[in-house]
Formats: structure tokens, sequence, C-alpha cells
């Protein structure tokens, strides 16, 4: 593999884990839209870790996956008494302040961002991490905690009358969450050799977004390729840092990027990958794209109402 | 004393963003239930639009601000009749992704045509300064405060009396009792989202009229101020919007000039949270009865 390729996949990778986090966070059922900031947390605390105090890289990942996951359960807690789209908003504000907080203490960088953290972020760093993260994921699924969260998941009401306490399925998600993604953080640190705030801030996140909506948010897998094959996508438009790709130039994958997303969940909201096998049918999926379009009015989700 | 006085005007100005971006989500979320994340870059649409009707075409004020609020309505209107509509409404993480995908499209859309670039948007009429004993302000802070006022106390006395506004607060008390009494409910939803986005065009346009500048990502700030705003006076009430936004406005501008700028968002964030902890529907909300 080029160096290219290579740092290409490294970058996925990373934001991968970070999709992970995101992934087990919405599947018990907790609207939470601070995973940017959970990894940028993760990614000072490591990147302080390891220039501070010089320590080696497992030991940094842990120091950053711990404070991201700490920095989750407090979150839950203090959030408790809301649910559903109100919690997003509050994350999404929680995010944004932790962001705006970071660029304004001078210890750590401020708005330069903490920066001289060794790169030591590789390919095989960051394919090992996110393969912990996602045998871990399935493994915990499997776990009475983890079909519990899912069911948690799926409907807060059931699983509370069958005797599943949502406050522990909701700091159990956010504990998860914030691991995984403060995992990410310290990759990421580690690789761009420094951390800064607008990493943490409320435009990243509709990125992971974009990674879990297009892979799936059904499985584990879905975030591990979605972030691979989206982050792929971009790069395609991008070409290599230079030149065109089709008619676009660099300065449109962002957009192109949101079009997909909606689109992605327009027509198929589940995600691409979902726990069945993918069931194609060519005929019905291109009138339904059509439809995307405007050009075909089909059957719509929606008819009942 | 004076120095007070300055601040709390100046403050005044800073809550009527908030108030006019605020109204427009809020109503939206009453009568959907919709977090609506791409509500502010209306406000950022409008802008540009205006910017390249009045400037970069040579149409003039009047009609680039025409051209401005009705791009905002315009691209409610797409928002809700080609995203919000197809996706079912049960399921709220699709419909906020939606909202998500379309907000990161139109700000790296429009980014894209100004090359990322703070652009200097023309007034929309030559502001007069006063100075009366040493409190400084201009007729585009009085004019923006003014509007403000008029558009909140319009739409809650519209809401209140109108025979759609009516309609409106049914269907956000209740959606699926308002369609058993064949209220006609997507109608309805489409007036908020369009009123909303025109609500929040007027606003970008007076606020761009006093601070003379607008950045395709102004969004990511103003959202956060209108998630603080809309929390705190609780969801769904726009007299609580005015009042609490009007209110962050002040205390910010009070904030930054007595302990400096790196303290003006904790503000709206600690309110937010302690607003949570103590009273999660909000000041102004009413507690939802569930089942």
């Amino acid at each position: 593999m080029t160096p290219y390729v290579q740092s290409v996949f490294t970058t996925a990778l990373i934001y991968s884990l970070v999709t992970m986090g995101l992934y087990i966070t919405l599947a018990s059922g907790q609207f939470s839209i601070a995973h940017g900031m959970l990894m940028g947390i993760g990614g000072y605390a490591g990147g302080i870790a390891s220039v501070q105090f010089r320590v080696p890289m497992i030991l940094s990942l842990m120091v950053g996956a711990f404070t991201a996951a700490l920095f989750g359960v407090v979150m839950a807690l203090v959030l408790r008494r809301t649910s559903g789209v109100l919690l997003a908003t509050v994350t999404i504000a929680i995010g944004q302040g932790v962001s705006l907080t970071a660029a304004n203490l001078n210890s750590l960088g401020g708005s330069q961002g903490y920066f001289g953290i060794p790169l030591t972020t590789n390919l095989a760093w960051a394919s090992g991490t996110a393969l912990v993260g996602l045998v871990g994921l399935l493994v915990f699924r499997k776990t009475r905690l983890g079909l519990a969260m899912l069911a948690a998941g799926r409907d807060e009401t059931v699983a509370q009358s069958i005797g599943i306490s949502i406050l522990k399925i909701r700091i159990w998600g956010f504990l998860l969450g914030g691991l995984l993604a403060g995992l990410g953080g310290v990759l990421l640190a580690h690789n761009n050799g420094l951390i800064e705030p607008s990493d943490l801030s409320f435009a990243n996140e509709p990125l992971f977004f974009i990674f879990l909506m297009v892979g799936g948010l059904e499985t584990p897998w879905g975030a591990l390729f979605g972030s691979i094959g989206v982050w792929w996508l971009q790069e395609l438009l991008r070409f290599g840092n230079s030149g065109q790709f089709l008619i676009f130039d660099q300065a449109d994958r962002y957009w192109i990027l949101g079009l997909v997303m909606v689109i992605t969940v327009i027509v198929r909201p589940q995600g691409i990958l979902t726990r069945k096998p993918i069931v194609w049918n060519p005929t019905r999926r291109s009138f339904q794209l059509l439809g995307v379009l405007g050009l075909f009015r089909g059957r719509r989700s929606d008819n009942t109402s | 004393m004076t120095y007070f006085t300055q601040f709390l005007i100046d403050g005044l100005a800073i809550g009527s963003l908030y108030v006019l971006v605020t109204i427009g989500f809020t109503l939206v979320f009453g009568v959907m239930g919709l977090l609506n994340v791409a509500h502010a870059d209306l406000y950022m649409v409008a802008v540009f639009v205006f910017l390249g009707v009045a400037q970069d075409l040579h149409f003039g004020i009047v009609l680039g601000a025409i051209a401005g609020i009705a791009a905002a309505g315009l691209v409610g209107a797409l928002l809700f009749w080609q995203v919000i509509r197809r996706i079912d409404r049960n399921r709220t993480l699709s419909m906020f992704v939606a909202t998500l995908g379309v907000s990161y499209f139109l700000e790296n859309l429009v980014a894209k045509f100004v090359q990322f670039r703070t652009e200097a948007v023309p007034p929309l009429f030559q502001s007069k300064f006063y100075d009366v004993s040493n409190l400084h302000f201009s007729t585009g802070q009085i004019v923006l405060v003014g509007s403000t006022l008029i558009i909140a106390v319009g739409l809650s006395q519209w809401l209140r009396r109108s025979n759609t506004g009516k309609l409106m607060r049914a269907v956000s008390e209740n959606t699926h009792l308002a369609e058993l009494v064949a209220i006609d409910t997507v109608r309805i939803m489409a007036i908020a989202v369009i009123l909303a986005s025109v609500i929040a065009g007027i606003g970008g346009l007076l606020v761009a009229n006093t601070t003379l500048s607008v950045n395709p990502f102004v969004a990511n700030d103003v959202s956060l101020k209108m998630f603080a705003v809309a929390v705190v006076a609780g969801v769904g009430s726009v007299d609580g919007a005015l009042v609490v936004g009007l209110f962050l406005g002040m205390i910010e501008s009070l904030t930054v000039g007595y302990f400096g700028s790196q303290w003006e968002t904790v503000i709206g964030l600690g309110a937010m949270i302690i607003v949570l902890l103590v009273r999660p529907q909000g000041l102004f909300g009413k507690r939802l009865r569930v089942g």
C-alpha cells in the first residue's frame, strides 16, 4: 500500500471508532449528538498524557478513553431528566460549549489547539484499536446488559415494564460511546500531531452521522464500513488533493456528502448494512430513486397519516 | 451606570437575533416535534441571496431583501415537501439526521460559492448613530429590536386569535387528535415550517444590517443560542422565547462587558443545564402528560 492509501485508511478507521461510539449510544435509545466533543476530550487527555508525562501510546489511549467515558457518564447523570429530542438539543449545546471553552483555555493551547503531540498513530494502531472496538461491541451485544440495551433502544416503555433500568442503560450507553469516541480522539490527536477546539465543535458532528446513516445503524459493521466507504468516497471526490473528479472539484465534496446522507435517509432509513442481508430489487429501488428526485410518486412510507 | 445601560442596549440587539431565530424553531418543534437543525441555516441563506441579488446582480437593496426572504421561505418549503414529508414521522432519528444533512449541504454549497470566506454585507438603510448622555445606539439597532417585538408579539397573538393559529396550537398539542377532528395537519405543518423560515430570513437581514458581515457557517454559533433559548423558555413557547432570548442577550452582553468574552457561552449553557435539572419542561413550558 502506498503511504497515501495507508493514511486514508488510518483516518477512516479512526473515524470508524467514533462512529461505533455513536452507534452504541444511539442503539441504547439515547439521542446524543456530542460524540465529536467526546472524541475531542479523549484527544486532549491522551495528547496531554503523551506530551506532559511521556507515557507510551497504549497508556495514552487508556487515559483518553477513560476521560471521555467519565465525561459521558457525568453528562448522562446531569441530563437524566431529559430524553429524546430535547436530550439531543442539549448534547449539541454542551458539545459546542466545551469546544468554545477549550478555545478559551490558554493551558490547552487556546484556539490554536494543543500541539506537539508525537505522531505515533499508524495503520497498525488504528486498525488494531478499531478491531478491538468492533469485537468488543459485537461481544457486548450478546451479553445480558447489551441485550437489555438494545431492548431499551427499541422501546423504552416496554423495556422499563420488564424491569430494565433506563438510567443504567443510559449511563452505559454514554460510557461506551465516550470510551470508543475517546479512543478515536487519542488516535486522531497522535495522527495529526495536534487537537484543536474545532475538532470538538458541532460543525464536525454531521460527518459521523453521515458515516453511520449510510453504513447502517443496526449493527457495528455499519459504523465500520460506513466510515471507510464514505471516507473513500470523499477522497475520491477530492481526488488526491488535486485536479477534478468528473465535474466536481474538491470544494464540492462536503455538500455532496450532505446530499448523500439526505438521500440515504429518505430511500433507506436503516442504512445500507442491516441485520438482514440486503435484498436487492433493482426495479423497485430505481422507482424509489426516481421518487426522491420528484419524478415518480410511488408508495410512501407515511401514507398512513 | 452608563456602561451598564450601554451593555443592556447592546444586549437587546443581540437578544433580538436569538429571538428571531428561536421563535421559528420553537414553533416548528412544537407543531411537528422536529428538531430542525437546518433552521439557523435559513438565516444564512437569506443573507447570501440578499447579497447576491442586491450587490452582485445590482438589483438594489429592496429587491434583494425581498429575494432573500423569499429564498428562505422557498428553502423551507423544499425542506418540508422534499425531505421531511418523505420520512416516516415516527422515526425521530431519521427526521433529525435528514435536517442535519440538509444543514451540512446548505452550508457547504453556499461556502463553495463564496470560497469559504466571510462576506461584507451592505446595510439595508443608512444607519444614524445617536449619542444621548454617553449612550450609543443606532437606528439599525432600534429597527432590529422594534421589528423583533412586533414579529414575536404578532406571531403569538396570531397563534392565539386567528383560525389557522388555533389549528396550529391544536396540532401542537396533539397531532393524532387534531387529525381525528379533520384538521389538515400536513397543511398546518407546511404553514408552520414556511412561516418559521420566512421569520428566520427576516431575522437574517435585520441582524446582518447591524453586524454588516456574514459567514457560511454562522449557523453553528447561532444554533447553539437557539437551542439554549428554546430549551430554557420551554420548547414550543413563542412568548417564552421572546422573554428568554432578550434576557439571554442582555446577560451575555453584561458578562462580556464585565468578565470577558470567554464566559459568553458558558452563561447560556449553564442556564440550560440548571433549567433542565430543575424544570425539564422549561420556564414557560407546559408539563407534558404521558399516557
